[in-house]
């Protein structure tokens, strides 16, 4: 009965939400076209994206604006301290560790993935069962990062040496007769133990979008490159690379956004113990787990406003690549 | 500069043949132009010969070096493709200098090279352009431009006109043989267009459903066909083909058109049935007859006129209901729906195997 009653209120929900909506446009739009001729035509863009802008800046630029105003409070958003919020974020040596570390991230993340999705999608361009090779790369992307970092954490398992090893890559090493690694707690190598769960999840991202764009290439250029004299090497990088180049920067910043963005991984793995901290999983530490909002809400505006230029130059792209069409 | 041979040349695409046992000899500086219907197996002869495509059983040689295992670039030839195959991130001056860079060549000899090429086909203020901002006609010209700095021994082109509009097309015909003329290699040009094929080649090869009808001259193609198909393929309008029946009388043979007569010079053997052919040029309206004729009335009811100005098209078809054209002169006055008496050139006839479809002699 229950289950019912539960079931009926989602259903009416469902109704009013999308009849209301609805019911809202075409009010508008009936208005609008009440209006006389040069406005209704010029209003009409405005009536239809004015909800979203609405909901877009109740939960987007009011929250921004909130953020960069608490990042010059203290801790408990009482008193104002000025700069001293950033002064920590650019001096603290834990900070500094994430900053270094994020270098790396982006250094690695986006070389790798992107480099490693060009070759796929150039190669997997021949093989007869393209299809099924693309989906097994792309497969990793439909797991979340904290699906990710449970099926890595048994990957890294490690237990003392003399125990059966349960975690792959060290039954692995073991049994070619080394010790054990702690993988996610040895400082030489935790730090790409992480990187490499990135670098699995979105190689099949750029592998898709890069084939997308290399299916793009006239087959009759590549064969016109062939007749003059180009050799496979030669076609890859005189020709397709730059001929996917704008596809190429695109996906490029896509990943260096969502590595700045990347705390879950750290989180689930490491907890940022270890010298293994990012920028975003220090900002959550600060912000929820010592509750200083000043300096949480800080490094956040910093992230922010590392991010904005690489956005920019995205969307710029986005809208040249799109008028080449 | 060389010469081109296909040996038993055969294409297959799973269980489909696109090209079948094809034999032809092309001479050093000759212009050869591939010409038949869309899907004939043109482009996949010209692409076999190219090393874009595996052969699947014959052999082809360039010179006299066989080529079946070597790659396009190690050919020695050069192509213009239908689309330009340009590269749209190169200028028009990397665009052409892209192949002599992979030689190897110093800076200056290539820009020597592709200067001197530009200046032939008088693209030089275009060098720094990006295809994209050239028209249709200059990027034709950028993709010969490509083929010939690289001075191969064989060009190949596919269709290389078809996009452009009439008027440049007739303009590029002419400067396509210009060039060939100035370079003096080995042309091999396909296109589906008869005209194109007649004005550019100093032989054609017809082709239908991946086989070799005919190599010969345009004049001889014109007049000798050795089927109905390079019969009706050659020419424009295509030629007329009549279902006729011997009759003999007096000892003297007959081909029975309608109520028309035609009195044959050559003996027929054996009885098979057999399909006439007259081109639309033979046929004429008695006011404006030829000298040196051998004429034929036959009777017949105009459908359809097209004034030409040079020329009258007109669409006619017999009481027997056979449709059939006519180019008539332009001075004639007719109506549609009127009946009109025509006169054959009787020494004109082409006479088939209606069976076969292969001209009889
Ligand atoms: N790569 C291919 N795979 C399968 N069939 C092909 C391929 N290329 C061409 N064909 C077929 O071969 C035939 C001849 O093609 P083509 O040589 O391109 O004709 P055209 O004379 O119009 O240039 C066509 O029926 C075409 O469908
Ligand atoms: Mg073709």
């Amino acid at each position: 009965m229950e289950i019912l009653y539960r079931l009926g209120s989602v259903l009416v929900a469902i109704a009013v939400g999308c009849g209301g909506v609805i019911g809202l446009f075409y009010l508008a739009n009936y208005a609008i076209n009440a209006l006389p001729k040069p406005w209704n035509s010029r209003l009409l863009p405005w009536v239809y994206v004015s909800p979203a802008l609405a909901i877009l800046s109740a939960y987007l630029i009011l929250p921004t604006i909130q953020t960069i105003y608490l990042s010059f409070f203290d801790g408990r958003s009482q008193n104002f301290v000025g700069l001293k919020n950033y002064i920590f974020a650019f001096t603290d040596p834990s900070m500094l560790v994430a900053f270094k570390n994020n270098l790396l991230w982006l250094v690695l993340v986006t070389g790798i993935s992107v480099g490693l999705g060009l070759i796929v999608a150039v190669l997997v361009d021949k093989v007869r069962y393209e299809a099924v090779a693309k989906s097994l790369i792309f497969l990793p992307m439909s797991i979340s990062f904290v699906g990710a970092s449970v099926i890595w954490k048994f990957i890294y398992a490690y237990k003392p040496a003399g125990d059966d090893q349960i975690g792959l890559l060290n039954a692995i090493v073991v049994s070619l007769g080394f010790e054990p690694v702690g993988w996610l707690v040895e400082r030489s190598v935790n730090n790409f133990a992480l990187i490499a769960i990135m670098i699995w999840l979105y190689t099949g991202y750029c592998m898709v979008i890069l084939s997308a764009a290399v299916k793009g290439i006239p087959e009759d250029v590549i064969e016109a490159a062939k007749i003059d004299g180009a050799n496979s090497w030669q076609i890859f990088w005189r020709i397709t690379v730059p001929m996917i180049r704008s596809t190429l920067l695109v996906v490029s910043t896509t990943v260096v956004i969502l590595v700045l963005k990347v705390f879950d991984i750290v989180f689930v793995m490491t907890g940022g113990n270890q010298g293994t901290e990012v920028i975003a999983s220090r900002m959550i530490k600060e912000m929820f787990n010592y509750r200083n909002f000043g300096r949480g809400s800080a490094i956040a505006v910093i992230l922010l406003i590392l991010i904005i230029p690489v956005m920019v130059s995205n969307i710029r792209r986005f809208r040249a690549q799109e008028k080449l069409r | 500069m060389a010469s081109v041979t296909f040996e038993q040349v055969t294409k297959q695409f799973d269980d489909f043949t696109a090209v079948k046992n094809l034999n032809l000899e092309i001479a050093d500086g000759e212009f050869l132009v591939f010409v038949g219907p869309s899907g004939c197996g043109k482009s996949t002869s010209l692409r076999l010969l190219a090393g874009l495509e595996d052969i699947s059983s014959g052999q082809i040689s360039i010179g006299d070096r066989p080529v079946n295992h070597l790659s396009p670039k190690d050919r020695d030839i050069a192509m213009v493709f239908q689309s330009y195959a340009l590269y749209p991130h190169m200028s028009v001056f990397e665009n052409m200098a892209f192949s002599l860079q992979l030689q190897g060549l110093s800076k200056t000899e290539v820009k020597k090279r592709v200067e001197n090429a530009a200046a032939q086909l008088g693209i030089e203020m275009l060098l720094h352009r990006k295809p994209k901002e050239l028209s249709g006609g200059q990027r034709q010209r950028v993709a010969v431009g490509r083929a010939i700095v690289r001075q191969p021994s064989v060009f190949l082109m596919d269709e290389p006109l078809s996009n452009l509009d009439a008027k440049l097309r007739v303009q590029a015909r002419k400067e396509i043989s210009k060039l060939h003329d100035e370079l003096k290699t080995t042309f091999i040009y396909v296109t589906h267009d008869q005209v194109e094929a007649m004005t550019m080649g100093d032989r054609i090869a017809v082709m239908k459903d991946g086989i070799l009808q005919q190599v010969d001259t345009p004049g001889n193609l014109y007049n000798n066909p050795v089927n109905m198909f390079v019969a009706s393929f050659i020419g424009s309008p295509a030629m007329n083909f009549f279902g006729v029946e011997p009759v003999t009388d007096d000892g003297k043979t007959y081909l029975q058109l309608g109520q028309a007569r035609i009195p044959l010079t050559t003996k027929l053997s054996g009885d098979r049935p057999i399909t006439l052919g007259i081109r639309p040029e033979n046929i004429y309206h008695p006011q404006y007859l030829p000298p040196d004729i051998a004429a034929v009335e036959i009777q017949a009811t105009v459908n359809l006129i097209e004034m030409m100005g040079n020329e009258l098209i007109v669409y006619l078809e017999t009481p027997e209901k056979a449709e059939f054209v006519a180019r008539l002169d332009p001075r004639v006055d007719l109506q549609s729906g009127q009946a009109i008496a025509l006169i054959l050139d009787a020494n004109r006839i082409y006479l088939f195997d209606r069976e076969q479809e292969t001209v009889l002699f």
